[in-house]
């Protein structure tokens, strides 16, 4: 997957809830701020790209145990509405997939303050499925 | 106060670059301000280790990536309109055209290609030297946080 190491820079985490699905955590630094109090619209759009790759990780680790080849994914698009002020606070970001097929795959992610009912911003990402190099 | 009102001079676009480069996230990313024209502002990304998304491949994160495109937009309005008028990002959509090489600078340009009271529509480049081979592309819609009076 190509987006751990800067998301974890950022000190975006991921965690698995209750269901056993993937969410990410992040307490936004100074360093993720666009204006006072307010997180930057790009380090929002990093937490929903680290929840998207999360979650689809875990359904090609799911692919692989049952019996396909090595498989990573990359990011062809990005789409983010940005529907409330991301307040700079602890912020949650979880993903759901569409579809995933042989080759794409589809997902829908949200982020959200205190309330998943009112997210911050809400993406639509399409990744590229491919054998993993090496 | 008058909203409206607050006119830019020359100086206050190099102190407002000088600020929204240095500070937050544009800061801890290493944005550097490259120059503005008739409609567009660009921006350079000096290459560090920090911004690479699969460790040891030296290239840099999308999520970076798209971090850039959307901060080429932002000070848009402030440039074609002369004023300063916040236009938050509203919809922001990035297509990756290919893997970056590893370790390369990467520039950006915002293009302002239509500015109305309540919209600024952005069309915004990433690339590496050259123009015509980007790695990325994005469509950004900001929208003011407020009407603006004609």
């Amino acid at each position: 997957m190509t987006s751990p190491y800067y998301q974890s820079f950022l000190g975006i985490r991921t965690e698995t809830d209750a269901d056993g699905n993937a969410y990410c955590t992040f307490v936004p630094g100074a360093t993720s701020i666009g204006r006072e109090g307010v997180m930057h619209g790009g380090a929002v759009a990093s937490l929903l790209e680290a929840a998207g790759f999360a979650c689809l990780r875990a359904a090609l680790d799911q692919r692989e145990a049952e019996g396909s080849p090595p498989l990573t994914a990359e990011v062809l698009s990005t789409t983010v509405d940005y529907l409330r002020p991301g307040l700079s606070i602890e912020s949650f970001a979880q993903a759901q997939i569409v579809k995933m097929g042989g080759r794409s795959a589809s997902l829908l992610v949200e982020a959200w303050n205190t309330d998943r009912s009112k997210p911050v911003a809400a993406a639509n990402m399409t990744l590229l499925i491919r054998p993993r190099e090496g | 106060m008058d909203y409206n009102s607050q006119s830019i001079s020359a100086e206050d676009y190099g102190r407002m670059q000088e600020v929204f480069c240095n500070t937050g996230h544009n800061g801890e990313l290493g944005l550097v301000f490259e120059g503005a024209g008739e409609g567009w502002l660009e921006y350079r990304l000096p290459w560090k280790e920090a911004l690479v998304g699969e460790p040891g491949s030296g290239k840099i994160s999308p999520s970076v990536i798209y971090s850039l495109l959307d901060s080429s937009g932002a000070l848009l309005p402030f440039y074609v309109l002369g004023r300063m008028v916040p236009y938050p990002t509203l919809q922001f959509r990035v297509d990756h055209y290919r893997q970056p090489e590893s370790q390369r600078d990467m520039i950006v340009r915002g293009v302002s290609a239509r500015l109305t009271p309540d919209i600024s529509f952005v069309k915004a480049i990433v690339h590496e030297g050259d123009p015509d081979d980007p790695v990325a592309i994005a469509n950004g819609t900001y929208m003011s946080v407020r009407q603006l009076k004609k």
